[in-house]
């Protein structure tokens, strides 16, 4: 009991720690780029004149980047896109796997259905998954760039959305699959037999008998899908296609640098992985803070599935 | 296989499925031609192919060889450290691998800049690539992996009724471990091997690019550059068969040593 006491103490605290910094981040437009200094153009170091990119040490606390924006900001700013988008992903991936795995109880359906899951679920294993999105997403990219002389608004959310798509339809296949073959062990159990016998219905099982269990595993997968999206966007980030769209800067002639349009944190990332060895900060930075978002995402599993398997359910 | 690389073509035909269905039948012809294995073994070469496989094969020896160590000293450990191993081990697992690659590149060479200790060759070249760093990088992550899918296999093997037996018959625990602990976890192993190889090439392809060594998945990704008149998915084509290789070769062998067992017990 105590132990449940103590997952629940620490299930809140940690949950706190994300809210506070969400609310952090949705204050950013209305009041906090007032406050803050999201730009630096030049500064006096040292009795000279100096110009972007600033290390932590010339600007408190995170420097900034080659074009003079404070990373600081851009962390507060990006992080609400990060997120929710890996929220929203995760969740209508679980949504949707439910879903259609509750669909393969009846016979038919399945016959249809799952000798396509398993196929494309190998299909998606086999190849890379770096390079698989960087195959399906980097040909439209290229199309998108082609066709816009400067990149729209209404382009980039259709990008955005085609992104969001793949990466949707990339996770799919493994969940159904791993949600049939839950349901498969469920049903074959004698109390789901049972509650059939007494006149249950398919879906009424779903929903009533299975509730505990599959509470169980929804909310345990929820955490570990969000976690593999949120690895799988600094993929895309790797290859310079950024969530929310991306804006080429011309620095000088011939130097171009892309930036992301959202700043959201795989973006971040991405958009100055080539200057690792000039920058370190403006890599590493954001890069820490995203491996903290998915160590705090961790422990919230840990606690959430720690609490649960003490709670008498049934 | 050959419809994801196909998908291609998808979205530059938005209009219908002429092009695509064309560029397949195109495809199809040209896979099969000789000038296709010749530009296939010219950029092999040119990429530095043979690169990839061995620092994957490595490693994979360098995985097992630790997986063994970790088995054979399982029972020394106490529960309570293996479940806290194991907790920190899944955090490890989570961490993206981009940034665990770009952090010890960089950690490599701050620790060069401070002490001006040259320990490992960062960035190598095509011709003199850097082996070091890149085998660490490559086998951490299968290690963990492993190392957390198979703790609760190797559990029951050293709890089960014959071991338990056997010790109390007075056979010394090296004998067991080699006569039964590996034996009985082979048969697991096998199950995922595939997936660590797969794993592999995904953190490879991080490694080729960041240390700029070369190496097949290079060669990959710089399909992506192939202007769209020169049939750049019959070279993605090619090099996946050529990734995929290995991997089915792994599990015909294991295939032919399910089948040789069986005929011996049955015999």
């Amino acid at each position: 009991m105590s132990e449940q006491k103590r997952n629940k103490k620490i299930l809140w605290i940690l949950c706190s720690i994300l809210f506070s910094f969400l609310l952090l981040s949705f204050l950013y437009e209305p009041v906090l780029s007032d406050l803050f200094t999201i730009r630096v153009n030049k500064a006096v170091i040292d009795g000279q004149l100096a110009y972007p990119p600033f290390s932590p040490l010339e600007v408190r606390p995170f420097g900034t980047d080659i074009l003079g924006f404070t990373i600081f900001a851009k962390i507060i700013q990006g992080f609400k896109y990060t997120f929710l988008i890996g929220l929203f992903l995760s969740v209508f991936q679980i949504l949707i796997s439910l879903l259609l795995s509750s669909l393969t109880i009846y016979k038919p359906v399945k016959a249809v259905l799952m000798p396509m899951i398993s196929y494309f679920d190998k299909l998606f294993t086999l190849v890379p998954k770096p390079f698989l999105l960087l195959l399906v997403i980097g040909p439209y990219y290229q199309a998108m760039l082609f066709n816009a002389e400067d990149v729209q608004p209404a382009v980039n959310l259709i990008f955005l959305f085609i992104q969001l798509l793949v990466l949707f339809l990339v996770g799919l296949p493994s969940l159904v699959k791993l949600y049939h073959n839950e349901l498969a062990y469920l049903l074959r159990q004698d109390f789901a037999d049972a509650s059939q016998n007494l006149g249950r219905s398919n879906f009424g099982l779903i929903r009533y008998s299975f509730r505990p269990q599959l509470l169980i595993l929804t909310s345990n997968l929820l955490i570990k899908v969000l976690i593999q999206n949120l690895s799988l966007f600094i993929y895309l980030a790797y290859f310079n296609l950024y969530l929310g769209g991306s804006l080429v800067m011309k620095i000088d002639v011939g130097i171009h640098y892309t930036v992301t349009l959202s700043n959201e944190w795989s973006g971040l990332i991405g958009q100055s992985i080539n200057r690792l060895a000039s920058t370190p900060w403006t890599v590493l930075i954001p890069l820490i803070f995203y491996s903290g978002l998915i160590l705090l995402l961790n422990a919230i599993k840990r606690a959430l599935v720690g609490g649960m398997k003490n709670q008498r359910l049934y | 296989m050959l419809l994801v690389c196909l998908s291609y073509s998808l979205p530059l035909s938005t209009s219908g499925n002429d092009l695509l269905w064309s560029t397949m039948i195109e495809t199809m012809k040209q896979l099969f031609t000789y000038t296709n294995f010749f530009n296939l073994s010219t950029a092999y070469q040119q990429v530095n192919g043979s690169y990839t496989f061995k620092i994957i094969a490595m490693s994979l020896g360098i995985t097992l060889f630790f997986l063994i160590l970790y088995a054979y000293f399982f029972p020394k450990f106490k529960n309570k450290t293996i479940k806290k191993m194991i907790d920190y081990l899944e955090d490890t697992e989570s961490l993206p691998v981009v940034g665990v690659v770009l952090f010890i590149h960089w950690f490599s060479v701050m620790i060069y800049k401070a002490t001006s200790i040259y320990l490992f060759k960062t960035v190598g070249t095509p011709r003199e690539p850097a082996v070091v760093v890149p085998l660490v990088i490559v086998s951490i992550y299968p290690l963990v992996f492993l190392i957390n899918y198979m703790t609760p296999y190797i559990k029951d093997v050293y709890q089960s009724n014959y071991f338990i037996f056997a010790k109390s018959l007075g056979y010394s625990s090296s004998k067991l471990f080699f006569s039964y602990v590996i034996p009985n976890l082979f048969s697991f192993l096998e199950r995922i091997l595939a997936i660590i190889y797969l794993e592999m090439i995904t953190v490879m392809l991080f490694i080729e690019i960041q240390f700029n060594t070369g190496g097949l998945l290079t060669g990959l990704r710089n399909t992506q550059r192939i202007p769209a008149e020169s049939y750049p998915q019959l070279m993605v084509i090619n090099f996946l068969y050529l990734l995929l290789l290995p991997y089915f070769i792994m599990s015909m062998l294991i295939k032919l040593i399910h089948v040789i067992i069986t005929s011996k017990i049955s015999q």
